[in-house]
């Protein structure tokens, strides 16, 4: 298991924080000082994440002492973090000051179930992922059979650990016995260039937005001699900078590793390890899983070029969704997971996104789901809807709303935590309907495309 | 418009923040709003208010409102 290791690793470094180096060894002593502090029972554990020491060993007492637990960015704030509280009624809290008990009350928990995790960080929901020890061990195996991780590797860490896809370079370090250094400065911070030259990094991940800054602070003008490769996912990085980050990989011989995955899957479903040739695509299942593609009668489809619903199957489809703490109680798994994304494939096999079923955007990599904006919109009185295109929310007011607007979008941005400039609201008569009374969110874009000419 | 002005302004839009709330002690990561995501946001937003290209370190050292006027009089943009 990527959470308990062979004794001769004991000598590696398994993680590195600032001047701090622990070996697997010194890990594993930490690990039991907090599993002996969480104590006996299974404990349902919030975690308030870092990208630290503590964060990650009291992430492995939980594993090995089968606790739940529930990883909450550091980010969130006070109000939000509580109202995950109300909702969870976690055992224990840990922080940055320490280790919290909340009551000893023993939750009805599915003896699966093992980690928590929230597709949409930044805004607070209390949906979150559930997540088996066989999923995230399988989704570890997979990534690591799939990269060229060796033992020799140090990765550093430029993504929330909890975050799927930041936990998943997590597990796949510790799955191959190499060393992480954990990080939690910005990309385009003087610390992590340098740490990147210090630490000899050799390999790093990064959603496309991280990549974005890359590139426009000069990444691949740098000779990062001991830098062997890279990856992307967490979103579609646009062409251009795909065949940029493969130029830069081919001309440094470096690898570079464009990724597909969702929290659902526990990270990540494909790897596309050839971006120069094909930088659309997302190339194939990881090892252990398979994709097949549905049409609207959920009929597989056979033949190649056609587009359809991209479904995955594989040992690292979640347990389920949770609400609330009830819920843990006890999961039925689907046997494949609907992505919501549209997909076709070519004669070898390789997968390609063509467009999003699913009602969510993605800007800056954090997923907001287009219909809980929806209901917040409700919450707050008003008579509106949410779409946008991949990177920005277009919401609609109805003008009998009477709302200042100005109103609206401070509320709203404080809501998702989202950069103003990729919210716009717009006023409208009424919400367009199509003939079957449903919500016709092409009318809308139309609408919005007149508008801004 | 002056200089400084212009400055102001570009703070305001590039953070999402009130004009009123942007003074030359605003410093990166001191208010919510300068994170990493809107520090690139703000880079554009200045790098378009003047017409320059900042590189690598000064993106970097962009670390508040007075720095950006040191920063940019390397790119003959006064700020007297």
């Amino acid at each position: 298991m990527f959470f308990s290791w062979p004794t001769d690793w004991n000598n590696n470094t398994a993680v590195i924080e600032h001047d701090r180096k622990l070996t697997y060894a010194q890990l594993q002593e930490l690990v039991e000082q907090y599993k002996e502090q969480l104590g006996n029972g299974r404990q349902l554990v919030l975690l308030v994440v870092h990208n630290n020491v503590q964060s990650v060993a009291i992430y492995l007492a939980c594993l090995q002492s089968q606790h739940v637990v529930l990883m909450v960015d550091a980010s969130l704030d006070a109000p939000k973090r509580a109202k995950l509280c109300d909702a969870y009624q976690p055992n224990w809290i840990v922080d940055e000051y320490g280790l919290h008990k909340q009551h000893a009350a023993q939750h009805l928990l599915d003896e699966r179930v093992a980690v928590l995790l929230s597709t949409s960080g930044s805004t607070g929901s209390p949906k979150q992922v559930a997540l088996s020890v066989e999923n995230l061990q399988a989704n570890a195996q997979g990534i690591a059979s799939g990269l060229p991780i060796a033992q020799s590797d140090i990765t550093i860490t430029t993504l929330s650990m909890a975050y799927s896809y930041g936990l998943s370079v997590i597990n796949s370090h510790l799955q191959c016995g190499a060393s992480i250094l954990l990080n939690e400065h910005s990309v385009m911070s003087r610390e992590f260039w340098q740490a990147l030259e210090q630490h000899k990094v050799s390999s790093f991940a990064g959603v496309p937005y991280s990549y974005e800054m890359l590139i426009r602070l000069g990444l691949c003008k740098k000779k990062l001699a001991d830098l062997r490769y890279f990856t992307q996912a967490g979103g579609k990085l646009a062409k251009k900078y795909v065949q940029q980050l493969a130029d830069f990989a081919n001309a440094q011989n470096k690898q570079f590793f464009v990724m597909y995955g969702q929290t659902e899957a526990t990270a990540r479903m494909a790897i596309n390890a050839e971006p120069e040739h094909y930088p659309e695509s997302i190339g194939y299942a990881i090892e252990g899983g398979a994709f097949l593609l549905i049409d609207e009668q959920g009929h597989s489809i056979s033949q190649n070029h056609i587009e359809g619903q991209l479904v995955y199957q594989g040992p690292n489809v979640m347990l389920g969704y949770a609400q609330s703490v009830v819920d843990l109680a006890h999961f039925e798994p689907a046997s494949q997971l609907v992505t919501g994304d549209l997909a076709y494939r070519d004669e070898q096999g390789r997968y390609f996104i063509s467009g999003r079923q699913a009602r969510f955007i993605k800007p800056f990599g954090n997923r907001i789901s287009l219909d809980d904006v929806e209901i917040w919109l409700q919450q707050q009185g008003v008579d509106g809807l949410a779409t946008g295109d991949n990177d920005e929310l277009w919401v609609g007011v109805c003008e009998s709303s009477h709302l200042e607007l100005t109103d609206l979008k401070n509320k709203l941005q404080q809501q998702l935590n989202l950069h103003p400039s990729k919210i716009k609201i717009f006023s409208i008569d009424a919400i367009p309907l199509t003939s079957s009374g449903k919500t016709d969110y092409p009318a809308f874009k139309q609408l919005i495309s007149e508008v801004s000419g | 418009m002056s200089n400084k002005h212009k400055l102001y302004q570009a703070f305001a839009t590039g953070l999402g923040i009130e004009l009123d709330s942007v003074k030359d002690e605003l410093a990166y990561n001191s208010i919510p709003q300068w994170d990493s995501t809107a520090h690139m946001i703000l880079i554009a937003e200045i790098e378009n208010q003047f017409d320059v290209m900042l590189d690598t370190d000064d993106i970097i050292d962009l670390s508040s409102v007075q720095k950006a006027q040191s920063i940019l009089g390397k790119y003959d943009v006064s700020f007297n």
